[in-house]
């Protein structure tokens, strides 16, 4: 009845994430960051040093930091340890008595809360219930939520659906948080993009530039640490093959292309093995 | 009938090995390769042909034969024959295509083509009430996966050609000639000859070459095929820990199936079998025609490596391997009975198969099936790489060298190793194999 042993898998690139319905745009003096549920108990699930929670934090710490830096308040959200019987509701039905060691309880230590940060007590799936979460962000003129942490089809997922309905703009840190599998954590981004908030990863956060691959620029700077070349002496009119690119390598681009909606296959690339050639084959594709 | 129309050729080092495999082995059957395209909706039959007449004529690679003399010296014959696509009618659509192509396809790999005499590959378009289904048959000295991929691919652009009433495209093969004298270039043949002595080098570092099998029985029975698919989850954990150790989910693959034959063997020097595409030229990139190679990659492991060393150890043996690949494994073969030495050159094969896509003919979409990419004496794990979507391993083997139940343990260990470590990819070699002792797979299916 408990939460299963997780393990790990890939977050999304942000060519993966979902389209989109609305176009909101994150303003500093109006957002607010939720950290939910990074607890020692639901971490635990996930094993030690388990590369997806690993990601994960590293992105929700450079999230926080951002917040810092922009004055955006940070809170988070976290359970109480021996829920009683009417605190713990139809919790219990479906997951079981839930958190009991103190040990458990605490806030993993990479995201330990500092003193500027604001810690709720999680009583339901979304943050907002039955506690005063709605009022304090209103107090400090807040209507937009960053949502990270654990785990996105239940908490974050719940939270951003009642945020929607109180009229707050939620935005759900695609590759911040995570799932109890791959599938799970798309589903969760799907309906958030589809019916109630925004997704959108890290990097767009923090204004940093993702990698296009689909550029000469941005596929050389993605090619050449996996030939032996120094960036200089690329040519980008010699053959890959010859560089020392291979078919699985090749296939890992069709995979990244494909996921931006740009079909191709490894014959037709090895057929025109430069990146020049290929560079050109995406701008047709693009345009199909 | 066929023809005289031009002056015979001779064979490329891979045809050749081919041909003579075929002769020698008498069991020519064994070297039949096909595959099935399932269209989501019905085609053009007439224009299917159209198409296939123009990718036929397209390159003498294709549309050939390979007559002998009375020496045993075989010759490529071009001709202007095209074979005719045979159609089918079905009472209904088909519901599992993969189970029904293989029983369908069953007798005609079962009979070996006249290499001197009929063209290499016969076509059949099964036509079902909503969908029809194309079978092909070739044999491997006609194509390898990869030209059966540039085969496919023009097949597909031609019969789009045609039905949007554009003309016949230029699909640009090289031929026969163009390849000889790609192969025939001092620089090749200088590559080539030092990839001999530093494969000879590597074989004589290795005491003996271990498969999952000792057993030497009759290498040309037949071949029986278990196809195993990981699950999403397992697919997505793979793919995360390729990427946490800086690896491809390939290499993870390669590094389970190594642990498994240690597991299995007890010895730490491993020595698989990989097939080569052996294209570098363009000539050789941009002709339909059998060129990959299969060679030795020596792995030497130890017992505290993790996922991240193994996978490191495999990347850098490949890079090292690509150098080597125009060095034919049947010239090795012959180095190694010249000294004197074992014949046996590597343990179980792998053939790592990127070259999957499912194109669209005229709107209708397809998905392919690979009904036999070639035979094997012993073991040969052939991976399908499907990107996003979870690898599919084919594990086939000599039904006179493995029982049933003993390809399932392969299976089982090879499976549960990869998802295993990639799940643990901090434990040791060690570590993972005293879990693979303890019969964890069992648990892991």
């Amino acid at each position: 009845m408990s939460i299963p042993k997780l393990s790990h898998y890939p977050l999304p690139r942000t060519a993966q994430l979902p389209e989109n319905r609305v176009d909101w745009q994150i303003e500093p003096e109006r957002a607010a960051l939720l950290i939910h549920d990074m607890q020692n108990y639901f971490i635990g699930f996930y094993g030690d040093n388990n590369p997806l929670i690993d990601a994960v934090v590293a992105n929700i710490q450079a999230l926080k930091s951002h917040c810092y830096e922009n004055n955006i308040p940070v809170y988070y959200t976290a359970q109480p340890i021996k829920q009683g019987f009417n605190e713990r509701g139809l919790l219990r039905d479906m997951w079981g008595d839930g958190l009991q060691d103190p040990a458990q309880q605490p806030v993993m230590d990479a995201l330990q809360p500092t003193e500027k940060d604001i810690v709720l007590t999680k009583w339901r799936y979304s943050a907002f219930q039955k506690c005063d979460f709605e009022t304090r962000l209103s107090d400090s003129g807040r209507d937009q939520l960053l949502i990270v942490g654990i785990y996105a089809h239940i908490g974050v997922m719940t939270t951003a659906v009642d945020a929607f309905m109180r009229d707050i703009q939620p935005f759900v840190i695609g590759d911040a948080v995570a799932d109890f599998s791959y599938d799970e954590h798309t589903m969760a981004l799907n309906f958030v993009a589809k019916r109630c908030g925004k997704v959108i990863n890290t990097a767009e956060v923090l204004g940093s530039e993702s990698l296009d691959i689909t550029t000469l620029e941005g596929l050389k700077a993605h090619i050449i640490p996996l030939i032996d070349c120094e960036p200089e002496e690329f040519d980008e009119f010699e053959s890959l093959i010859d560089y020392g690119l291979d078919s699985v390598q090749v296939m890992n681009l069709i995979a990244l292309w494909q996921q931006q909606g740009i079909e191709t296959n490894f014959i037709e690339l090895a057929q025109i093995p430069t990146l020049s050639a290929w560079v050109e084959l995406l701008e047709e594709r693009k345009d199909d | 009938m066929t023809h005289h129309i031009a002056d015979s050729l001779p064979l490329s080092a891979s045809q050749h090995a081919m041909w003579l495999l075929h002769t020698i082995s008498g069991r020519g059957e064994l070297f039949n390769v096909a595959e099935c395209l399932a269209f989501q909706g019905k085609v053009a039959a007439s224009v299917l042909q159209q198409a296939f007449d123009h990718v036929w004529l397209a390159s003498n690679t294709l549309s050939c034969y390979f007559p002998h003399d009375d020496a045993y010296t075989p010759q490529l014959q071009p001709t202007d024959n095209t074979p005719a696509i045979e159609f089918i009618q079905l009472d209904c659509d088909i519901d599992d295509v993969a189970q029904y192509a293989q029983q369908f396809m069953a007798p005609k790999l079962g009979q070996s083509f006249d290499l001197s005499a009929q063209p290499l590959m016969q076509l059949y378009l099964l036509r079902g009430t909503s969908q029809d289904y194309l079978m092909i048959l070739a044999h491997h000295l006609l194509l390898d996966g990869y030209g059966f991929g540039l085969f496919s691919q023009a097949l597909n652009r031609t019969y789009n050609a045609l039905m949007k009433g554009k003309p016949l495209p230029n699909l640009r093969f090289s031929n026969q000639q163009t390849l000889l004298q790609a192969q025939q270039e001092t620089s090749y043949l200088t590559a080539q000859a030092a990839a001999g002595v530093t494969l000879n080098r590597w074989l004589d570092d290795i005491d003996v070459i271990h498969s999952f099998s000792d057993s030497k029985a009759d290498v040309s029975m037949a071949n029986t095929r278990l196809t195993e698919q990981f699950s999403r989850t397992q697919w997505h954990t793979i793919q995360s820990a390729a990427a946490q150790v800086s690896a491809s989910s390939s290499e993870v693959l390669l590094a389970a199936i190594a642990a498994s034959l240690v597991a299995k063997t007890k010895h730490y020097h491993v020595t698989l079998g990989l097939i080569m595409m052996n294209r570098q030229s363009m000539a050789e990139l941009s002709t339909p025609c059998v060129q990959s190679n299969v060679l030795p990659l020596p792995l030497q492991l130890c017992e505290n490596m993790t996922l991240q060393d193994l996978t490191v150890l495999i990347n850098q043996q490949i890079r090292a391997l690509k150098n080597l690949q125009s060095y034919r494994v049947e010239s090795l073969k012959r180095d190694r009975q010249k000294q004197g030495k074992s014949l046996t050159v590597f343990g179980p094969t792998i053939n790592l198969l990127p070259f999957s896509s499912n194109p669209k003919y005229a709107g209708v979409e397809t998905h392919s099936h690979i009904l036999s990419a070639g035979t094997t004496d012993d073991i040969m794990l052939q991976i399908h790489l499907l990107g996003d979507t979870p690898a599919k391993i084919d594990f086939d083997v000599n039904q006179a060298r493995y029982l049933p139940e003993q390809v399932h343990t392969i299976q089982s260990h090879v499976f549960f190793a990869a998802t295993y470590w990639a799940d643990h990819p901090l434990i040791s070699l060690n570590q993972l194999i005293h879990e693979l002792e303890q019969g964890a797979h069992h648990v892991a299916r």
